[in-house]
């Protein structure tokens, strides 16, 4: 009840702040909440790891040559040595991540992005790259050349 | 049409448009307020549109899928009608967007634009660069050639470098750990739709932020000059549009080298001009610098970069002379690391 010589808008003012509080919180709850999904979106987790992938048979694998396959979604290469070995390594250069390639006259592994340069082994030998290329393990199973995590 | 008629026809067109209020509210209607800046403005307008309808053309033909992208675009340059007119048109005119944009913020930054109440015009003029910037890079990646594939591997890297949110950021760009099918998707929607959305919406933002600034700052000196004949104003855009017309018969851009992976990154790939610069920086940084990896420098640096770039007129209120051999200093270095990228 609004008594004589009160006004109305001063006694509501207090009950109006409190609304706007509400609203505002609820407005920035929301737009928060909505955030979340949105970050998930865009960054989805991965894919499924794979264990092994088969390189095809040893006797179409030339001594001295390299082979590119996909380890799930990673590019990977394998090398037969000169004396019938084989290694096999992520081809994703430690510096940015572009794909290498085997020089069989160097016995290297080269990028061609950043002047990246490995050796047969993985290590770095020159350019901007820090780490070595990922190894990975190789197994000859069956007569199939088969690649695995080390 | 006599030229009478055409001036009736144009201030009748004028009003019923309210082009004539437009044009008097965002201060471009009277000689000398249009100054280099917005003359900039101007063009990158003019090469917006014309990117977005060469865009919306080519999205008609093209195909964001892994195994179709490369051979969209060649069906579009060989087989369509005007295909690659419409191909060429886009790829220059987003060229010449960029090298407006740039220019824009350099001579922003040499005539102290940002004084006087400008701070929240600069922060949407840097918004407005990086989305170009960001529009451009995911335009390089729709071929989806190796060279454009090396490319978003590279961008990955680069955004998995940033402090706390890295693997995140990558996750965002390439849409897994590493370059998939599902990259291109990503960048096709980033390209078409997200990114110039937001660059629309920024843009107005800056019109409008720059529109209230000078409504605040009465120059009535200047408000006495002569309003700009229809020809002065539209002289610019004929002028542009004929160096793009003459670009797109002279030089036919390429769609790079087709593949899939896991095929080695060629050495072709090299990034467009407009991030050679990043290239060179790339290629000059040693492994390690500052106790960071050299990638990891340059990633933190070029935020710390952009850092000062937005507190610049929070800091600098009264509008230094040094700003000019500021902007100097970053157009050559920009030159002489483009040249370097370019040919090493």
């Amino acid at each position: 009840m609004i008594q004589d010589g009160q006004d109305p808008n001063a006694r509501l003012a207090p009950r109006r702040e409190m609304l706007d509080y509400a609203v505002s919180g609820l407005a920035a709850l929301l737009g928060l909440g909505a955030l979340y999904p949105v970050a998930r979106l865009l960054a989805p987790l991965p894919g499924p790891t794979v264990r092994s992938v088969s390189l095809g048979p040893v006797s179409a694998f030339a001594a001295g040559s390299a082979r590119s396959a996909l380890f799930g979604s990673r590019p990977i290469v394998a090398i037969r040595a000169a004396d019938g070995s084989f290694r096999a390594f992520g081809a994703e250069c430690t510096h940015l991540g572009c794909i290498v390639h085997y020089v069989p006259a160097r016995d290297r592994l080269e990028c061609a992005c950043h002047g990246g340069r490995f050796g047969a082994d993985g290590r770095v030998l020159a350019g901007p790259p820090r780490r070595p290329l990922e190894s990975l393990r190789i197994d000859v199973v069956d007569g199939e050349v088969m690649v695995g995590r080390a | 049409m006599s030229s009478g008629r055409m001036r009736r026809l144009g201030a009748w067109l004028s009003e019923r448009a309210g082009l004539g209020l437009l044009a008097e509210r965002f201060g471009c209607d009277r000689r000398g307020r249009a100054g280099l800046e917005k003359r900039l403005g101007s063009a990158a307008l003019l090469l917006f549109l014309v990117l977005a309808g060469t865009g919306a053309l080519l999205a008609l033909h093209y195909q964001p899928a892994a195994e179709q992208a490369q051979a969209s675009l060649r069906r579009l340059d060989g087989a369509v009608p005007f295909g690659q007119l419409v191909r060429r048109g886009h790829c220059w005119a987003s060229h010449l967007f960029v090298l407006v944009l740039g220019a824009q913020l350099l001579v922003r930054l040499a005539s102290r634009s940002y004084r006087g109440d400008g701070e929240l015009e600069w922060l949407a003029g840097l918004g407005v660069v990086g989305l170009g910037l960001g529009i451009t890079f995911t335009g390089t990646v729709l071929p989806w050639s190796l060279e454009a594939q090396a490319g978003a591997r590279v961008a990955g890297s680069l955004a998995s470098e940033v402090p706390w949110l890295g693997s995140w950021l990558r996750r965002c760009v390439l849409g897994d750990d590493t370059l998939t099918a599902s990259t291109l998707p990503r960048m096709a929607a980033l390209h078409l739709a997200l990114l110039p959305a937001a660059l629309v919406l920024l843009a107005a933002a800056q019109a409008l932020f720059g529109w209230a600034r000078r409504s605040r700052w009465v120059e009535p000196a200047r408000s006495a000059a002569p309003a700009r004949t229809p020809a002065e104003r539209a002289a610019l855009w004929v002028a542009l549009l004929l160096l793009l017309l003459v670009m797109v018969l002279l030089v036919r851009p390429g769609l790079g080298t087709p593949g899939e992976l896991p095929l080695p990154t060629p050495p072709s790939a090299r990034p467009t001009w407009v991030f050679a610069w990043l290239h060179g920086l790339l290629r000059l940084t040693p492994r390690s610098l500052l106790g960071l990896s050299g990638t990891a420098t340059i990633v933190v640096g070029g935020l710390g970069v952009v850092g000062l770039a937005a507190l610049l007129p929070f800091v600098d209120r009264r509008g230094s002379r040094a700003t000019i051999g500021l902007a100097c200093g970053a157009l050559a270095s920009f030159l002489g690391l483009t040249a370097y990228g370019l040919l090493a």
